[in-house]
């Protein structure tokens, strides 16, 4: 051991072109999963951490939020079913807003000011009233604070910013939260040719003690075209979210097999390289067992200190990539991708060991090349 | 001196195989991951794509309301046919998403049923079996292969939305939309459909989607777009007549865009292509720099060997081009391994997850891993160029 870390202390420089390879494959996997999951927290974030116990939305939307209009009546009708303690209409419509002088698309829910669907804030408050509203964090960057306003961009409406939200966001765009009848009234002013402004969903809150799968079975037996899942059931079936989570999956998986992959195949490049020292070693009488030792303790320090400058570097990447690109570190996934590339190179250093246990040190005195 | 650098490469890389496997193998996985990003990229946006990439259409007329919306937008049949007499416009039809489910003995699944004006940019062009349905044909649809591949047959009768009952005539390919497969229709089923759906919404025959135009030869793209909104925003009394609408009418304020723009402005599109071009760049750059620490590792390796060629006179360029030899030799059985590896990969991955490589990713892709490869080798080149045959020998006696 104290052989292998001498040699680390000396000549550090051999062991650089390793550890940062390790360092940047490690990084990817990293890279891959945080922005995966990240992706797909920003196109359904509102509806799978929305504060209803169930949503409800037109039967025939089959699971597509934009699709769905629902009568208003129907929410009256859910309302009084045994087992609701209250249900509220949601509102959600694509507006353009004018921020800071830019226009962006916004997805503008309208639910509350109280009961399922309002927005959990974390700073500030939920908006009470008309021309106030609440933003997701994760939009901040846009220059958008509590105190800040915005317009909406075809009827000049001010907004004020009361609140904010974490891990609120819809189809990847910023997320405003306005009063329902806000909602209603900006939809109204919006598009005034259109027919009835009619809510996107229905917020349910169960009463105490309600099985919530039963509630949803019973709205679906009304007479009332509609369906009513959990939230999180509900954005997990949004659609296109699968193939998306899959594919991020999908990612994550084959860059963790392939980086453990070459990590291995790596040490084994690396160690090729020094064969002929480590062959000199076994010549002057070093045991295998040593070398065994100084080389696998090589792999461990090798491993970790790039482990620990890919989880840095994804850290500060996550700080300095634009808002376009959410980027987020999992500890949990640091932790696997650091074990399980620690294991592939400690299982390639043994191989190589393997192969120096063999060796004839009066062969290698001969200077077999 | 070229030639002999080429030579001196290959000989070296055919007597030294069994010590380069691991070299090949590790730059093969890379190549596999990178290809594997940029084909789950690219699959994941087709999928979403699919249904507006189908059409031989130039623009994309939506109600404003829907803010380029397609399963929002909802616009009067009769307008697609005024639009005919706009200058620049070839031919128009009217297209309408509507989400809702398919039952057939394989199960059921949700779909996206397209109405559609048939003969008309509206109608999808990648037929692979049998036909599409023409206007007013009855009880008929032509699905997406994907459903071809769940185990539905030409002839077979499905359900859509639960009690509609089609037979299917023909198979359309790369028509889905966000993720999900189509089921092609003529507007009065797909009207009739909707009707069950949202029957609240009413039955309107006359209201479709969307309507796409292509354009005549050399027409300006952006001017027929704005003749188009300013054609629509004051109407004919006679087309307001056709148009069936209870309410008193002038004119429907729309948004023309180029299919681009609509391509663009499916939900998660844009995002998830600046997302994983990212994630893909990210990869290749990362290739790019392992190739290049694989090289260095290789030079530091045969150290020895390079400057005993240079001490026995070989010119640095020699060893360069020697050098670069290795490395696009290992690139290109890299690529090739890379390239079967992913098509291996892309055959035994669950449907759910949405992998295909077309030529044109793999192109691209090598010829970017490539570059990488040659911006990586650069450090390891000037090493060689730099080797002092005194010294390496010096330092191989210590």
């Amino acid at each position: 051991m104290i052989l292998g870390l001498r040699e680390l202390r000396r000549r550090p420089g051999r062991f650089v072109p390793l550890g940062l390879a390790v360092t940047l494959l490690s990084a990817l996997v990293l890279a891959f999963s945080g922005i995966g999951t990240d992706h797909v927290g920003d196109l359904n974030d509102a509806v799978a951490n929305n504060s209803a116990d169930l949503l409800v939305l037109a039967d025939g939307a089959e699971g597509a939020i934009q699709a769905s209009r629902i009568d208003l009546d129907h929410v009256a009708t859910v309302a009084a079913l045994d087992g609701v303690d209250d249900a509220r209409p949601i509102g959600e419509a694509r507006v353009g807003g004018r921020i800071d002088g830019e226009l962006y698309d916004v997805s503008l829910w309208g639910a509350g000011p109280d009961g399922p669907g309002a927005p959990d804030v974390v700073d500030g408050r939920a908006p009470q009233a008309a021309g106030e509203a609440v933003i997701d964090l994760a939009d901040a960057h846009l220059g958008l604070t509590i105190g800040s306003t915005f317009r909406i961009a075809d009827t000049g409406d001010e907004l004020e910013i009361v609140g904010l939200t974490e891990e609120r966001r819809f189809a990847s765009i910023p997320t405003v939260v306005v009063t329902y009848e806000q909602w209603e009234a900006t939809l109204d002013a919006t598009y005034p040719d259109a027919d009835e402004v009619e809510p996107t969903l229905i917020g349910v809150q169960a009463s105490s003690g309600a099985d919530v799968d039963e509630l949803a079975a019973r709205i679906a037996a009304t007479d009332a075209p509609l369906a009513a899942d959990a939230p999180a059931v509900l954005a997990a079936g949004l659609p296109g979210i699968a193939g998306v989570r899959a594919s991020f999956a999908t990612a994550t998986i084959v860059a963790l097999v392939a980086v453990s992959a070459v990590v291995g195949l790596f040490f084994l490049v690396s160690l090729a390289g020094r064969r002929r020292s480590l062959e000199a070693l076994r010549a002057v009488g070093a045991p295998p067992r040593t070398l065994a030792s100084a080389m696998l303790t090589q792999a461990i320090v090798v491993m970790a200190a790039s482990n620990a400058l890919a989880g840095g570097v994804i850290g500060i990447a996550a700080m300095l990539l634009p808002a376009r690109v959410p980027l987020s570190l999992s500890a949990g996934l640091w932790a696997v991708v650091s074990v399980v590339t620690t294991v592939v190179a400690v299982l390639s250093v043994s191989v190589a060991v393997r192969r120096l246990r063999s060796l004839d040190p009066a062969e290698a005195l001969g200077g077999r090349r | 001196m070229i030639r002999s650098g080429v030579d001196l490469g290959l000989a070296e890389l055919r007597r030294t195989l069994g010590r380069l496997w691991s070299s090949t193998a590790a730059l093969t996985v890379l190549v596999t991951l990178t290809l594997t990003l940029a084909g789950l990229a690219d699959a994941l946006e087709r999928d979403s794509t699919g249904v507006l990439r189908s059409l031989d259409a130039d623009l994309v007329v939506f109600n404003e309301e829907a803010r380029l919306q397609l399963l929002r937008s909802r616009v009067p049949a009769p307008l697609g046919g005024s639009l005919a007499f706009v200058d620049g416009v070839q031919r128009t039809g009217t297209v309408g998403l509507l989400p809702s489910s398919l039952s057939s003995e394989s199960g059921r699944e949700r779909v996206t049923v397209v109405g559609y004006t048939a003969r008309t940019p509206a109608e999808p062009t990648n037929v692979v079996e049998g036909r599409v349905p023409l206007d007013g044909e009855p009880g008929i649809a032509a699905a997406d292969v994907h459903l071809r591949d769940r185990g539905i047959a030409l002839g077979d009768t499905v359900t859509l939305a639960g009690d509609r009952d089609v037979e299917i005539v023909g198979f359309v390919e790369d028509t889905r939309f966000l993720q999900q497969p189509t089921v092609w229709v003529p507007h009065d089923l797909w009207s009739r459909v909707r009707a069950s759906a949202f029957p609240e919404a009413g039955w309107s025959e006359t209201l479709v989607g969307a309507i796409v135009v292509r354009l005549s030869p050399g027409a300006d793209r952006e001017q027929v777009a704005a003749t188009i909104e300013a054609e629509l925003a004051d109407l004919d009394q006679d087309i307001i007549d056709r148009m069936d609408s209870d309410d008193a009418v002038e004119g429907i304020d729309v948004d023309v865009v180029p299919m681009t723009a609509a391509l663009d402005a499916i939900p998660g599109v844009d995002v998830q292509r600046s997302t994983f071009s990212v994630i893909v760049a990210l990869a290749v750059a990362v290739v790019g720099m392992v190739m290049g620490l694989l090289f260095a590792l290789l030079v530091a390796e045969r150290r020895p060997v390079l400057s005993t060629l240079r001490a026995i006179g070989a010119p640095p360029r020699m060893l360069v081009v020697m050098l670069l030899t290795q490395v696009v030799a290992l690139w290109a059985v890299a690529t090739t391994g890379g390239t079967l590896a992913t098509f291996a990969l892309a055959q035994v991955v669950p449907e759910a997850m949405p992998l295909a490589l077309r030529p044109i990713v793999v192109a691209t892709i090598a010829v970017a891993l490539l570059a990488a490869s040659a911006v990586g080798a650069t450090a390891a080149l000037r090493r060689v160029v730099r080797l002092d045959p005194a010294t390496v020998m010096q330092e191989d006696t210590e």
